[in-house]
C-alpha cells in the first residue's frame, strides 16, 4: 500500500503537468459528487417532511369528520326535541357541510378508498334517514320520527362514528410510522453524508500522497545524488521509476554524473602524471647538476691549491648558478611531492632553541648580503619540541630567507614564544622585517604555488614563488597555521603556530592543504 | 691517515667525491654496488663508510644492515647519502643503522664536518 501507489503514479506515462491536472480534476469531481449526494439527501428530507405535513392535515380532516358526525347526531336529536323550523333547517345544513367535508377528504384519502366509500355509503343512508326524520317531524308525527331516529339514525351514526374513528386511528398510526421512518431516513442519510465525506477526504489525501510522493521521491533521490556528486563521489546512479519530466531529469543527471566522472578521472590522472613527471624530471635534472656543482667546486679548490686564482670568480659563478638552479628544482620537487600526497611526517624530539640558532647560522650570509642585522628573541622556556625537524627547519629557513631577500639595510627580528594559552601548547615564531612590505592585493595571492607579489618583484628578486606555498602546507600538515601582517614600504611579519607535540599524522592534511584557502589575516 | 670506503654507483659522483676526499688527505677505497661495498668493508677495514642509498645489486639500507650485523664491521660508522629527500629517507637510513645522514648533492664542507665528528667519536672510546 505504502509504495505501489506512488510507484504506479510515477510509472504512468504522462507528464507531471497532466498528472497534476488529473489529480485536481479527480478532487473536483469528488466535490461535485459529494454535492449531488447532499442535495439528494436534502430533497429526501424535504419530501418526507412534506408527506408528514400532508398526513397531519389528513389526521386533522378525519378528526373534523369525526367531530362532525357526533355534532350531526346531536343536532338531529336536539331538533327532534324542539321541532322548530330553524333547528331543522340548521341540522339539514349541517348534513350538507358534512358532505363538503367528505368531498374534500376524497383528495387526501387515496389509501383508504374502501373505508372512505363505506363511510360515504353509511353517511348517505344516515342522510336519508335524517331527512326522513326531519320530514316526519315537520309533519308533526313525532312518535314515528323518534322511533325512526332510535332504530335507524342512532345505529347508523354509531357505525359512522366507528368508521371515522378507525380512519383517524389509521391516519395517526400512519403519521407515527412516517415520523419513525423519517427519523430513520435522517439517520441513514447522516451516515451516508459522513461516510461520503470521509471517503472523499481519504481518497483526496491518498491521491495527494501518491502524486506528491511520486514527485518528491525522485526529487529527494536526485538531491542525494547531486550531494554525492558535489562531494566527489561519482560511483552511484540515481534510479527513478518515473516516466515523466522527472524521469528525463534523472537520466540527464546520470549522464552528467558519468561525464563528470570521466572528466574527474582524466583530471586526476593528468594531475598525477604532472606530479610524477615533475618529480622524475627534477630527479633527473639533479644528477647532472650534481656534477656541475661538484666539479666547479673541485676546480675552485684546485685553482686555490695551484695558485691560479684568476679563474676562481668564473668558477664561483658557475657554482652559484648551479646551486640556484638546484634550489629551484628542489622547490619544484617539494611542491610536486606535496601535491601528489607523497609527503610524510617523521616527528622526533629536538631542542627548539638549538634549531633556531642553527637556521639563523645558515641564513647569516643572506642577512649580510643586503646589509641587514638580525635580532633573535627566544623564550627561556622553549624547551623541546616533538615534530618533523626537517620541515620546521625548512619553514624557518623559508621565512628568514624571504625576510632577507625583501629587506635592505634593515632589521630582521625572530621572536620565538612558548604559547600555553590553548589546550595543546604551541610554538609561536614570528619573523618580522623592515623591508618593502606588501599591499593588500599582494597579500591576497600569498601561499599559492608559483605566485609572487608581482612581476617586477619577481624580476628583481628572483625565486620561484614556491617558498610560502610549501611553508603553509608544512604548517598545516603539522596541525599549525601561518599568518601574515604587512604594510607596503614598512615591513612584513609572518607568524607561524605549531603544536609543541605533533599530533598523529593525518592522511587528509595533505589534500586539504593543497586546496588553497589561504589562512591570511591582516 | 683515516681510510674511507666510498660506496657509490654514479661514476661522476664517485670520481668527484674520491678526488676531493683524497685532496683533504683521506685514503679512499671505492665500491660500485652494495655487495661489493660489504665485501670491501670486510677486507679493507675502513675507518668510515660513505654509503649511497640507491645502489644496484644490494641497496644502501640492506648493505648497512649487513655491515652492522657483522662483528668485524659493526663498529665502523656509516654516513648515508641520499638524493634530496623529504619523504623520510633520513629516518629510513637511521633505522638501518647509519650513524649520520647527508643529502646529495653533497655540501662538501658540511660532509667534512660530519666525517670529522664521527672519526673523533670513534677515536675517543
Ligand atoms: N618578507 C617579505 N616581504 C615582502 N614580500 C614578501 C615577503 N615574503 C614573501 N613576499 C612576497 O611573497 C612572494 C612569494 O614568496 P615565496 O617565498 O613563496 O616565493 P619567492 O621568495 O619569490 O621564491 P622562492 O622562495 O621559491 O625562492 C614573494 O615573491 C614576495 O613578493
Ligand atoms: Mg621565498
Amino acid at each position: 500500500m505504502k509504495n505501489w501507489l506512488p510507484r504506479l503514479v510515477a510509472k504512468a506515462p504522462f507528464t507531471v503537468h497532466t498528472k497534476l491536472i488529473g489529480a485536481f480534476f479527480t478532487i473536483a469531481a469528488l466535490l461535485i459528487i459529494f454535492g449531488i449526494v447532499v442535495i439528494q439527501v436534502l430533497s429526501g428530507i424535504n419530501r418526507r417532511s412534506e408527506e408528514l405535513s400532508q398526513l397531519r392535515r389528513k389526521v386533522a380532516a378525519f378528526r373534523r369528520l369525526q367531530h362532525d358526525t357526533t355534532a350531526q347526531l346531536y343536532s338531529v336529536t336536539s331538533a327532534l326535541l324542539s321541532p322548530e323550523e330553524q333547528t331543522l333547517e340548521s341540522s339539514l345544513r349541517q348534513l350538507n357541510e358534512f358532505r363538503y367535508d367528505l368531498d374534500r377528504l376524497q383528495f387526501v384519502t387515496r389509501d383508504e378508498v374502501e373505508l372512505f366509500n363505506k363511510i360515504r355509503k353509511e353517511h348517505e343512508q344516515l342522510v336519508q334517514m335524517i331527512i326522513k326524520v326531519v320530514e316526519l317531524t315537520r309533519g308533526h308525527e313525532f312518535t314515528k320520527a323518534n322511533e325512526l331516529r332510535l332504530t335507524k339514525t342512532v345505529p347508523l351514526a354509531d357505525i359512522l362514528e366507528r368508521l371515522t374513528n378507525e380512519m383517524v386511528n389509521r391516519a395517526e398510526a400512519d403519521m407515527e410510522a412516517k415520523v419513525d421512518e423519517s427519523n430513520r431516513a435522517y439517520m441513514t442519510s447522516r451516515w451516508v453524508v459522513i461516510g461520503f465525506a470521509v471517503g472523499s477526504i481519504g481518497l483526496a489525501i491518498l491521491l495527494g500522497y501518491a502524486v506528491s510522493s511520486s514527485l518528491m521521491g525522485p526529487v529527494k533521490l536526485m538531491d542525494n545524488q547531486l550531494r554525492q556528486i558535489a562531494s566527489g563521489d561519482f560511483s552511484k546512479r540515481v534510479e527513478v521509476p518515473n516516466r515523466d519530466e522527472l524521469g528525463t531529469l534523472a537520466d540527464n543527471l546520470n549522464r552528467m554524473n558519468n561525464k563528470l566522472r570521466d572528466l574527474y578521472q582524466q583530471l586526476d590522472a593528468a594531475s598525477r602524471h604532472k606530479s610524477d613527471f615533475l618529480a622524475n624530471m627534477s630527479h633527473e635534472l639533479r644528477t647532472p647538476l650534481n656534477a656541475i656543482i661538484g666539479y666547479s667546486e673541485m676546480l675552485m679548490e684546485e685553482a686555490e691549491d695551484r695558485d691560479r686564482k684568476g679563474s676562481i670568480p668564473d668558477l664561483q659563478k658557475i657554482r652559484a648558478s648551479g646551486k640556484h638552479l638546484l634550489e629551484l628544482i628542489n622547490a619544484i620537487l617539494d611542491i610536486s611531492k606535496i601535491e601528489a600526497g607523497k609527503v610524510e611526517l617523521f616527528p622526533e624530539a629536538f631542542n627548539v632553541k638549538a634549531l633556531i640558532e642553527e637556521v639563523s647560522g645558515t641564513v647569516q650570509p643572506l642577512i649580510e648580503k643586503n646589509s641587514n642585522i638580525i635580532a633573535i628573541n627566544c623564550d627561556d622556556d622553549l624547551g623541546d619540541m616533538y615534530a618533523d625537524i626537517t620541515k620546521v627547519r625548512q619553514i624557518l629557513f623559508n621565512l628568514l630567507s624571504n625576510a632577507c631577500k625583501f629587506t635592505e639595510h634593515g632589521t630582521i627580528t625572530l621572536d620565538a614564544v612558548h604559547d600555553y594559552s590553548e589546550r595543546t601548547s604551541r610554538l609561536l615564531v614570528s619573523v618580522i622585517d623592515t623591508g618593502i612590505g606588501m599591499t593588500e592585493e599582494q597579500m591576497g595571492k600569498l601561499f599559492q604555488p608559483f605566485s609572487q607579489a608581482d612581476i617586477q618583484t619577481a624580476r628583481k628578486f628572483g625565486g620561484t614563488g614556491l617558498g610560502l606555498a610549501i611553508t603553509r602546507q608544512f604548517c598545516e600538515m603539522m596541525g599549525g597555521d601561518i599568518k601574515v601582517r604587512s604594510e607596503r614600504g614598512r615591513g612584513t611579519a609572518f607568524t607561524v603556530r605549531l603544536p609543541m607535540a605533533a599530533p598523529p599524522p593525518r592522511a587528509d592534511a595533505i589534500s586539504s592543504a593543497t586546496s588553497g584557502d589561504s589562512s591570511k589575516s591582516v | 691517515m683515516p681510510r674511507i670506503l666510498l660506496v657509490e654507483d654514479n661514476e661522476m659522483n664517485l670520481d668527484m667525491l674520491s678526488r676531493r676526499l683524497k685532496r683533504k688527505g683521506y685514503e679512499v677505497v671505492i665500491a660500485g654496488d652494495g655487495e661489493a661495498g660489504v665485501a670491501m668493508a670486510a677486507s679493507e677495514r675502513p675507518d668510515l663508510i660513505l654509503m649511497d642509498m640507491s645502489l644496484p645489486v644490494l641497496d644502501g639500507w640492506e648493505a648497512t644492515r649487513r655491515l652492522k650485523g657483522m662483528p668485524e664491521t659493526a663498529t665502523v660508522p656509516v654516513i648515508a647519502l641520499t638524493s634530496h629527500a623529504m619523504a623520510g629517507d633520513r629516518e629510513k637510513a637511521m633505522g638501518a643503522g647509519c650513524d649520520d645522514y647527508d643529502t646529495k648533492p653533497v655540501d662538501f664542507e658540511r660532509l667534512l664536518v660530519k666525517i670529522e665528528a664521527l672519526l673523533k667519536k670513534q677515536e675517543k672510546p
